[in-house]
């Protein structure tokens, strides 16, 4: 503890320097952009600027502040679009849109996004906190996380589709299978099998999940929106930031977001889409305001900008005690620490001490500028939106088609994008939910692969699922979900608090 | 209605756009073209994400042969079914050296699982300039001290040993495949989607070995955590020098992944002459060898005669191998 702190402080000196703080800025800055930008994910804006960073530092000290505040600063921006215009900046942002849109609809978009800032902020630096402390210890505890045991966390996880099917668990559960089969579409990631590609080239490579996000999301918005054949009005913004009772009911949201967000970022096999379902799930079962969520709750809000954001720090924390990425981003900062000759890994804590230390710090003060950056553009984003309706929607149709052509460089996807837009918008009048489809597309690769590499890691013994503590333990918890929401059902009463018009 | 002043501005763009046609009309013809190659940007689609070791050792190469060239080269990442969606986009480009494709292992495996409709042999190659090797490797609180102590193991209690590789039929699955034919022993293959996976599961003990390349390993052999039973190389690797190679424990096999940069066929010879001229300085270019080294990128350099034979001499072990397996269709 002690020794943490005084590294930490030897940190900061560096993180502190004018040039450290340059480079901690450019990639706060950087990020934020890449986050509101669909289809240029984290990782392939860090790829992108790789070389170029490359060739303008030879420090690795500053090339990493830079990249790692390019990572974090993304999941501040994914929530913009998410919020504005429902399209999500980020798979991550997804669950932000639930509610964020909602909020903004209701004229309190600069509330929203003032919110996701703030609980960004706080969740993340929690989670740099134990980043800070725990380091060492929790990476040996991630590593106890085999297919079993991910497999126990992922049904767990799967089970939320109850709490995000509204009024209908039957069409909730329909649609999350849908999205299970579509991430079956291409080749089998264990044994390279194509499957459902019906000898297409382009669909060998399977179906990738930002164009179905962004069609189903964005492009579906607007077809809905086009219905009427009148403007669509979004309610005059009266407050731009939060007032006090507002702050105070999202704090404990925040927090807890963090926790989720830290704990579940540690782990190699969860991804930044499922972790903010599972914290937004979580925090459904402890807010006040249970009937609010997905109709513009702000403890929504918070409970997913905050995890995703926590998560991204809790990702540091294998890389550096093990060198291992937790998420694609982050395999890019591996490879592009390794160019400077670095190595992640064991040792890394022990020989570059600097290293460590001086991007641990950096990442308290990017989420610093990050909130100094964020929370005085809430006022012009938010005006954004009160660009009349048929301006507005062109220019997300045109970002959609950007984002979902970004994504691969591939214009099959731009095709995927306009499909999925337009069945969404389908669904969406026969009430089907759409949350759990992206539910169904973030979790069924993981589930099904953690299934099959168990059963071959136990020759096909469907005891190895039992034999694991960990997994036996989220296997129950599931089971109890899944009873006590038939309890519910049986007794007539299908809880009005869980209805989710998205 | 059109203003005066709109009106301007569109005819201006209407004229701009005329005469951008014209340009481009009369790009001159294709000989002469070809006497000065390259007379504008090179794309060079690569077939893995950005940011990955294959993605990033291909563009340090790009980045000194485009000062060869005096025309930049872009590279444009198409990743997806093990390589084969971009190989199979490539290999329909036209064949004047401005599309130029970087090339895998994968590429065989795909074509010997008949999964991919491209054949390694519809490029023509500019030069390998990586070799990987695989690695067998345990904890280092193994029972198994050796490679025959765990061949051993694997032959008296078949099938109950776990080991982890990557998708099956990939290379790393097809070197185990191969030490399991030669030594009779057979394991409980698990596989995983990727080597940054594979890697993970042996550090949380979830298997009992791992095959994987040497990209990863480093730190954990130094620190102690990691012990590297062999490698599949045809000389030891300077990364390990005390991991014995197949080969000198007595199994004759050597099976190393590659990369290498690939024009389309019919290519005008002189352009891939001049392309192939720019990479091997680039390739030679001090720099470039000391980021290399760095970086780990395992460099290995092939001329394209001596590349093609390379191939040609493989190809059958690969088809042999994923055959033996029982994965060939």
């Amino acid at each position: 503890m002690l020794e943490a702190l005084s590294q930490l402080a030897n940190g900061f000196s560096i993180a502190l320097a004018p040039v450290s703080l340059l480079y901690a800025f450019i990639g706060a800055l950087l990020g934020t952009l890449t986050g509101v930008l669909p289809g240029i994910g984290p990782a392939s804006a860090i790829a992108i600027l790789l070389p170029v960073v490359a060739t303008s530092t030879s420090d690795p000290i500053s090339a990493t502040i830079m990249l790692a505040g390019i990572y974090y600063g993304a999941m501040y921006g994914g929530s913009t679009t998410a919020i504005l215009v429902n399209i999500p900046g980020e798979v991550a942002s997804v669950v932000t849109t639930l509610d964020g849109y909602q909020l903004a609809k209701q004229g309190k978009a600069g509330v929203a996004l003032a919110v996701a800032a703030i609980s960004s902020f706080f969740a993340g630096t929690l989670s740099i906190l134990g980043l800070t402390f725990f380091a060492p210890p929790l990476a040996q505890m991630a590593l106890q996380f085999g297919p079993p045991e991910y497999f126990g966390l992922m049904t767990m996880a799967f089970t939320l589709v109850i709490g995000l099917s509204g009024s209908s668990p039957l069409k909730g559960i329909v649609m999350a299978l849908s999205g299970f089969l579509i991430t079956m579409v291409g080749q089998d990631p264990l044994t390279a099998i194509p499957r459902f590609t019906f000898g297409s080239t382009e669909l060998l490579s399977g179906i990738n999940m930002v164009p179905i996000v962004v069609g189903v999301f964005a492009i579906g918005e607007i077809l809905s929106n086009c219905e009427g054949g009148t403007e669509v009005v979004f309610q005059k913004i009266n407050r731009l930031y939060p007032n006090r009772e507002e702050l105070k009911a999202i704090s404990g949201a925040t927090v807890r977001s963090g926790f989720v967000g830290f704990f579940l970022g540690l782990l190699p096999g969860c991804t930044a889409g499922a972790i903010a379902f599972i914290a937004y799930e979580f925090e459904k079962r402890f807010s006040k305001n249970k009937e609010l969520f997905g109709k513009g709750a702000l403890d929504g809000v918070a409970a997913a900008e905050g995890s995703n954001n926590a998560a991204t720090s809790g990702g540091f924390v294998p890389l550096f005690s093990l060198g291992l990425p937790t998420a694609p981003a982050l395999a890019v900062l591996l490879s592009g620490l390794m160019i400077y000759g670095l190595e992640p890994g064991p040792l890394l804590f022990k020989e570059k001490p600097d290293f460590v230390w001086g991007v641990i710090a950096s990442m308290y003060v990017g989420n610093i500028m990050l909130l100094i950056l964020n929370l005085p553009l809430v006022g012009l984003w938010a005006r954004m939106i009160q660009v009349p309706y048929h301006y507005l929607a062109p220019l997300v149709l045109v970002f959609s088609v950007l984002g979902a052509f970004g994504a691969r460089n591939n214009m099959f996807d731009v095709t995927v994008m306009l499909a999925c837009g337009i069945a969404g918008y389908i669904l969406q009048r026969w009430q089907y939910p759409m949350a759990p489809l992206i539910l169904g597309l973030v979790l069924g690769p993981m589930l099904e692969q953690s299934f099959r590499q168990a059963l071959s890691m136990s020759g096909s013994s469907f005891a190895i699922f039992f034999a694991s503590p960990i997994s036996v333990t989220f296997l129950t918890i599931a089971c109890l979900m899944v009873a006590f929401s038939l309890y519910n059902l049986a007794k007539g009463k299908p809880n009005k608090a869980l209805d989710n018009p998205s | 209605m059109l203003s005066k002043k709109n009106f301007v501005w569109v005819a201006l763009i209407v004229a701009i756009a005329i005469f951008g046609l014209i340009a481009a009309g009369c790009g001159g013809s294709k000989q002469a073209q070809q006497k000065n190659f390259p007379t504008k940007p090179i794309q060079l689609i690569i077939p893995w994400p950005a940011g990955g070791a294959s993605d990033l050792s291909t563009r340090a190469l790009a980045k000194y042969a485009e000062k060869e060239l005096g025309q930049p080269i872009t590279p444009v990442n198409q990743d997806g079914a093990n390589g084969a969606t971009a190989w199979a986009e490539a290999v329909k480009a036209r064949p004047d050296g401005y599309t130029i494709v970087m090339v895998t292992f994968d590429i065989m495996t795909n074509q010997a699982l008949g999964r991919s409709p491209t054949k390694y042999n519809d490029f023509e190659y500019l030069l390998q300039f990586t070799s990987q090797p695989l690695a067998f490797v345990v904890k280092s609180d193994s029972p198994y001290k050796t490679l025959d102590d765990l061949l051993k193991a694997g032959k008296a209690n078949p099938g109950t040993i776990r080991v982890a590789t990557t998708p099956l039929g990939g290379i790393y699955h097809q070197a185990l495949a191969m030490v399991e034919k030669d030594s009779g022993a057979k394991f409980r293959v698990v596989p995983f989607p990727g080597a940054a996976e594979v890697n993970t599961a042996l550090l949380g003990g979830h298997v009992d070995v791992q095959v994987n390349t040497l990209t990863l390993l480093d730190s954990h052999v130094k620190n102690g955590t990691f012990r590297v039973l062999a490698v599949t190389s045809e000389k030891r690797s300077p990364r390990f020098p005390d991991a014995p190679t197949l080969k000198e424990l007595g199994y004759n096999t050597v099976h190393e992944s590659f990369r290498a940069i690939a024009v389309p066929k019919n290519t005008p010879p002189e352009v891939k002459k001049v392309l192939s001229d720019a990479f091997t300085k680039a390739y030679n270019n001090k720099e470039f060898q000391e980021t290399a080294d760095k970086a780990k990128f395992d460099i290995y350099y092939r001329s394209p005669e001596d590349f093609i034979k390379f191939l040609d001499a493989f190809y059958p072990k690969v088809q042999a191998v994923l055959a033996e397996a029982g994965l060939k269709r």
